[in-house]
């Protein structure tokens, strides 16, 4: 056993910098552990009642959606393989939308375990988000009942490729997730602000509809929006639908980091203030 | 630093900003600026010492500490109510960063800064010695060894498999606190923490914190039990105002400390109280 006097500590007004603060967080992937797995506790405490209800709801939103857009508003719709591509919008969406609204106010809802020891905050949304993939891979079964049930030819190299796909997702839910929950922390009105937030990203994301025949401009602007990029590659590698333009999918590519390591960077910055005001 | 030295405070202070509508971002703070003209907020006279800033309107919770503790040794830090004790704490604890000064610090550092509460309030008592094991550092298999002794020294065994939130007041305290002193720290802090344990309890938490000094843990411990902290700390230091008065034998500084306290409680016929704010 290593000598627990040995490590030395130093504790100042100094900020870290950002690669310091990023090299800390291998330290405490046991606090990580901790809190995912306490998310999790809490989410399956009623085990399998939780777990059904997760694994239905996506397959529910999707009935409705098809039943909605399909039978009563527009013929375009009328393709076999339209639910397979809401079921992929809806499980996509669901992911998107814990990571506004759980991670997002993870850090308030955590704060007895904040207050309690330290380690590095960005640690507190990330286990939520891990929460939320789980709830991802529960619902997945039923995208392949749902191919299944509507005889959509998929081979399972389309499977393969919807990996990189749901990486960039993951991406995506992290950079909300540190922005939203640094800025709820920060400032007490973004929590107001949150379901309209939510509502403008679930119509201005791809979940119902594919989206085709928009003018170069109106494409940029549309595509930095990153979860464009992730429901065009993933029902392109998966049902064949037309993919992104090149440029398109690059801006969403580069959106998705800058979400990401402009959120860490802010968690890096705000650190000291996140633990100062967690009063005791 | 020597190689005894676990704790080194250099020069420690914490100032902390008054709460000031103009220096928040948020729409709430915009609309309360504008209507603060009409609603002057007044604080409360006190006597106006250098720990007011007047020029950031800011105040000084602690003020150019330093001290050393070395290994092995108890320490009390008594001190009238808002003197800094549980600042200076959290500060050691990581948990605040200081305003200004170097705290350097040897070793696993486990604060238990507030008496009452395990983490997740909806969680059994086991599944909260796990969490809060290891959210203190502890791995999970080493927690399973330890399990027994930890929840016989917390004399909760009947309700172990209980949810927390039907806990009393005193056995989560005595579940905190027992993970935490098994959980082989270098330096333990304690605020506050035997205040709300029975007696028998009590003599036990003693008995343990001296048992962990034997084996070289060092041991702060802020409380306003007077003869709790004659009887276990060997050397203590009085804060008065963010500053050390007194720093020693714990008999000496406590004889300091209860003169001034006592001085303080006789009534003086005084002027009435102004109220205006102290920083003008």
């Amino acid at each position: 056993m290593p000598d627990p006097f040995s490590d030395l500590q130093k504790i100042t007004s100094i900020p870290i910098t950002f690669f310091t603060y990023l090299a800390s967080i291998e330290k405490y992937s046991l606090v990580l552990r901790a809190l995912i797995w306490k998310d999790f506790l809490l989410r399956f405490r009623h085990r399998w009642f939780n777990s059904f209800s997760v694994f239905l709801q996506p397959m529910i939103t999707v009935v409705i959606i098809c039943f909605a857009f399909e039978g009563f508003v527009s013929p375009i719709f009328h393709q076999r393989d339209y639910p397979v591509c809401v079921y992929l919008g809806v499980l996509v969406w669901q992911f998107i939308s814990r990571s506004i609204n759980l991670a997002g106010t993870a850090l308030r809802s955590n704060k007895n375990v904040l207050t309690r020891t330290y380690f590095p905050r960005i640690l507190i949304p990330c286990a939520a988000i891990f929460g939320g993939l789980t709830d991802f891979f529960v619902g997945f079964p039923g995208l392949l009942l749902c191919i299944w049930f509507f005889k959509v030819p998929v081979s399972i190299f389309s499977l393969i490729g919807l990996i990189p796909f749901i990486g960039l997702m993951v991406v995506v839910g992290f950079g909300t997730s540190f922005w939203l929950s640094i800025l709820d922390y920060k400032y007490d009105d973004i929590s107001y602000m949150m379901p309209f937030l939510t509502q403008f990203l679930f119509i201005a994301s791809p979940i119902t509809y594919i989206p085709s025949g928009f003018s170069r401009a109106v494409s940029f602007v549309y595509s930095l929006n990153p979860i464009v990029a992730v429901l065009g590659g993933m029902r392109h590698s998966l049902v064949g639908k037309p993919a992104p333009t090149a440029i398109s999918f690059s801006v969403s590519i580069f959106s998705a980091f800058a979400l990401l390591i402009g959120g860490a960077w802010m968690f890096c910055i705000n650190e000291p203030k996140i633990a100062d005001t967690g009063d005791t | 630093m020597e190689n005894d030295t676990v704790i080194a405070l250099e020069g420690i202070g914490k100032k902390y900003p008054l709460r000031n509508p103009a220096n928040e971002k948020t729409l709430r703070a915009g609309v309360e600026t504008f209507f603060h003209s009409f609603l002057k907020k007044a604080i409360p006279d006190v006597d106006k010492t250098s720990q007011w800033d007047k020029k950031t309107k800011s105040f000084w919770a602690v003020k150019n500490v330093s001290f050393r503790i070395n290994r092995g040794e108890i320490v009390g830090l008594i001190g009238a109510n808002g003197c800094g004790k549980s600042t200076l704490l959290k500060m050691i604890a990581k948990l605040v960063p200081p305003t200004e000064g170097e705290i350097a610090i040897r070793g696993k550092v486990i604060p238990i800064t507030n008496a009452f509460g395990a983490i997740q309030s909806e969680l059994s008592g086991r599944n909260n010695i796990y969490l809060i094991g290891m959210l203190m550092g502890l791995p999970r298999y080493e927690i399973t060894q330890r399990l027994n002794s930890i929840v016989n020294f917390a004399d909760i065994a009947p309700f172990i498999d209980s949810e927390v939130r039907s806990y009393s007041k005193g056995m989560n305290s005595r579940l905190v606190f027992s993970v935490a002193t098994h959980t082989s720290p270098s330096i333990l802090l304690l605020d506050e923490v035997l205040s709300v344990t029975d007696h028998v309890y009590q003599r036990k938490c003693i008995n343990k914190i001296r048992e962990l000094a034997d084996q070289g843990t060092s041991i702060v411990l802020v409380s306003h039990h007077t003869s709790l902290v004659e009887e276990i700390c060997t050397r203590s230091i009085y804060l008065k105002k963010g500053s050390i008065v007194a720093d020693g034998d714990t008999k000496t500084v406590m004889r300091e400390y209860l003169r001034e306290g006592n001085k303080m409680a006789t009534p003086v016929v005084s002027q009435p109280p102004s109220i205006s704010s102290p920083l003008g």
